[in-house]
């Protein structure tokens, strides 16, 4: 799949600099920051979100579809948090590497276990997350595992630079 | 497990998630369950009597005004989950009392391919043409209580029709959107053709950032189809019982352009934000009209007048909406339409003359119809709304409306998804 995208690209002059890098789009700039600690140079990460902007408001906009339209790889926290435009915009992007259950789709939350999962559901409690609680990464206890779990995705959706993605893990544990 | 995830549907979230399940080794047949969601719509309208009448368009389609006193809305049921890992499938309905009937009516019903791959999309179904940008976007999502008029005018309320659309991102750092669709052209603007395949659309949509605090997006349609009949109901409701307008052997091309603008300091719409959008379509359109009488010895339908018809209508509006502070919006939008048709080879059967034809087909022009609405809104959740919504309606030809609308909006069940 990560082949024929790339000889696609050989014939794209626009998007040719993107022809070795993982894109990846991050739906917060922690998972950004993730991405490029744990991606270095073989990445290009963006955020979807800024820290000044409530990740639960945003919407499915033309610059955000555009850029799931090519990216490699989804990093978002999950567990709701981004109910309100996530799945919108990877139905639109018309992307099948991001699609859920693809290895470039990848929740953070997912990938550990999260604390306050509600046994009642009702909105007169607001906007609850019924999954759980979305501030996984403020364990540090859990981002390493997220952190360990990310990695493995890397080296799934670009096997050739598996050594470089392992020693930037290793540096980072 | 992975197959497993990708089969659950992106949207039943509220649902206990799939690996929540298996670790507490329940099993249940529930959990693949579509997401659902139920709009409440409930009015109160304050305004006179009287049909709505707008000089120079044969009116179709779902329009109208609102009906007075305590109305229960357009109450909307949907259904919508991925199917398997290469489609999605979604069902719209509209519970609405109309004259004291209870109507269900199929808003949407298609199926639509995921990650198809080369950000290439296909929908097949009934859907809500991608023309223009309101079309596409359902009742309780818009921001005032009512239509823009070029909307019920040109398009009967909205432009719904069964058929297939393909649409295309382009792989570009820039948003293009490209879309193509045929639909059946069965449905106002156009009408009853033969093969059922006449109409034809396509849009082109673009748009981006302006920094962190602002987006913006662009988009052009062209709609065209081909009709044996258009049938209409006729404004007149005079000693005569039935009348209706029909337009045989007729043709529709509509083009239109689409712009809107978001603003909200840093990108958090969350505090306060300002949207303004506009949009302007033209419309051509030729056949022959006809006034039908049913007549108390031959029974249904005589030509009671015949003339050839060239109309060219356009139609704008443009509005802004304000959020002042979080939960609270204030808008204001400002309509306007203009026709100039062409009747040549009037022929009269049955003693009707042209003022009469002009007036009963719908199709004799006056002065611009146009609007002015105020809207002010409070929503406490994003799952609540309550509108308080007075327009003034000139119709360019005497008739003038002043409607006060007081509206709830709610959505219960599943977390809708906020398009552009």
């Amino acid at each position: 799949m990560v082949y024929k995208e790339r000889w696609l690209y050989c014939c794209c002059w626009p998007c040719r600099h993107a022809w070795a890098e993982v894109r990846i789009l991050a739906c917060e700039p922690e998972w950004q920051a993730l991405a490029e600690v744990l991606g270095g140079a073989q990445v290009r990460a963006e955020s979807a979100t800024t820290a000044l902007q409530d990740p639960h408001y945003i919407e499915a906009r033309p610059s955000l579809i555009a850029k799931a339209r090519r990216a490699d790889m989804v990093f978002c926290t999950g567990a709701e948090l981004e109910v309100g435009w996530l799945p919108l915009l990877l139905r639109l992007s018309g992307n099948r590497r991001i699609q859920m259950g693809q290895p470039g789709y990848f929740m953070a939350a997912e990938q550990v276990e999260r604390v306050e999962v509600p046994t009642q559901l009702d909105r007169s409690q607001g906007d609850v997350h019924a999954s759980g609680n979305p501030h996984v990464h403020l364990d540090p206890h859990r981002l390493l595992l997220i952190a360990q779990a990310f990695s493995t995705r890397l080296v799934q959706v670009d096997p050739a630079q598996t050594a470089y993605y392992q020693a930037r893990l290793a540096d980072f544990s | 497990m992975k197959r497993l995830l990708s089969v659950i549907t992106l949207c039943t979230v509220a649902a206990v998630p799939a690996a929540w399940a298996e670790s507490t080794g329940r099993i249940s047949g529930n959990e693949f369950n579509p997401a659902i969601s139920l709009i409440l719509d409930g009015r109160y309208v304050d305004k006179e009597a009287g049909d709505l009448v707008l000089p120079g368009f044969q009116l179709g389609g779902e329009v109208g005004l609102p009906e007075r006193g305590f109305t229960t809305g357009h109450n909307e049921l949907a259904l919508s989950a991925n199917i398997d890992d290469t489609f999605y499938g979604a069902l719209h309905a509209a519970i609405a009392q109309h004259d004291g009937e209870t109507k269900l009516e199929l808003e949407e019903v298609f199926v639509e391919t995921l990650g198809l791959g080369q950000g290439v999309t296909i929908k097949g179904g009934r859907f809500f043409s991608g023309i223009g940008y309101l079309n596409a976007i359902h009742a309780h999502a818009h921001d005032f209580a009512d239509r823009p008029l070029v909307y019920d005018a040109l398009f009967g309320g909205r432009l719904a029709d069964t058929g297939v659309q393909v649409r295309w991102i382009a792989p570009t750092e820039h948003y293009l959107n490209l879309g193509a669709e045929i639909t059946s052209g069965s449905v106002y603007p156009s009408g009853q053709n033969s093969s059922s395949n006449k109409g034809l659309g396509v849009f082109v949509k673009t748009g981006g950032d302006w920094g962190v605090s602002s987006s913006w997006q662009l988009g052009a349609s062209y709609y065209r189809s081909k009709f044996n009949e258009r049938k209409t109901d006729a404004h007149v409701h005079s000693d005569v019982s039935d009348v209706s307008n029909r337009l045989d052997q007729g043709k529709v091309d509509i083009a239109g352009l689409d712009f809107v603008y978001k603003w909200a300091p840093n990108g958090n719409s969350r505090e306060t934000n300002l949207k303004l959008q506009a949009e302007y379509f033209v419309r051509n359109e030729q056949g022959k009209a006809k006034i039908i009488v049913s007549h108390p010895l031959f029974g249904c339908c005589v030509e009671a007048a015949a003339a050839d018809y060239d109309g060219k209508q356009a139609g704008f509006y443009a509005q802004a909406v304000y959020q002042f502070r979080p939960g609270w919006r204030f808008g204001v939008r400002y309509d306007r339409l203009r026709a100039e048709n062409k009747i040549t080879n009037f022929f009269s059967g049955r003693g009707v003359d042209l003022d009469r034809f002009l007036q009963d087909s719908g199709l004799g022009t006056e002065g611009d119809p146009n609007q002015t609405s105020l809207m002010l809104d409070y929503a406490p959740s994003h799952f609540s709304r309550i509108r308080l919504q007075y327009s003034h309606l000139d119709n360019g030809h005497e008739k003038k409306y002043d409607t006060m609308m007081l509206q709830y909006v709610m959505s219960l069940g599943s977390h809708g998804a906020h398009t552009f």
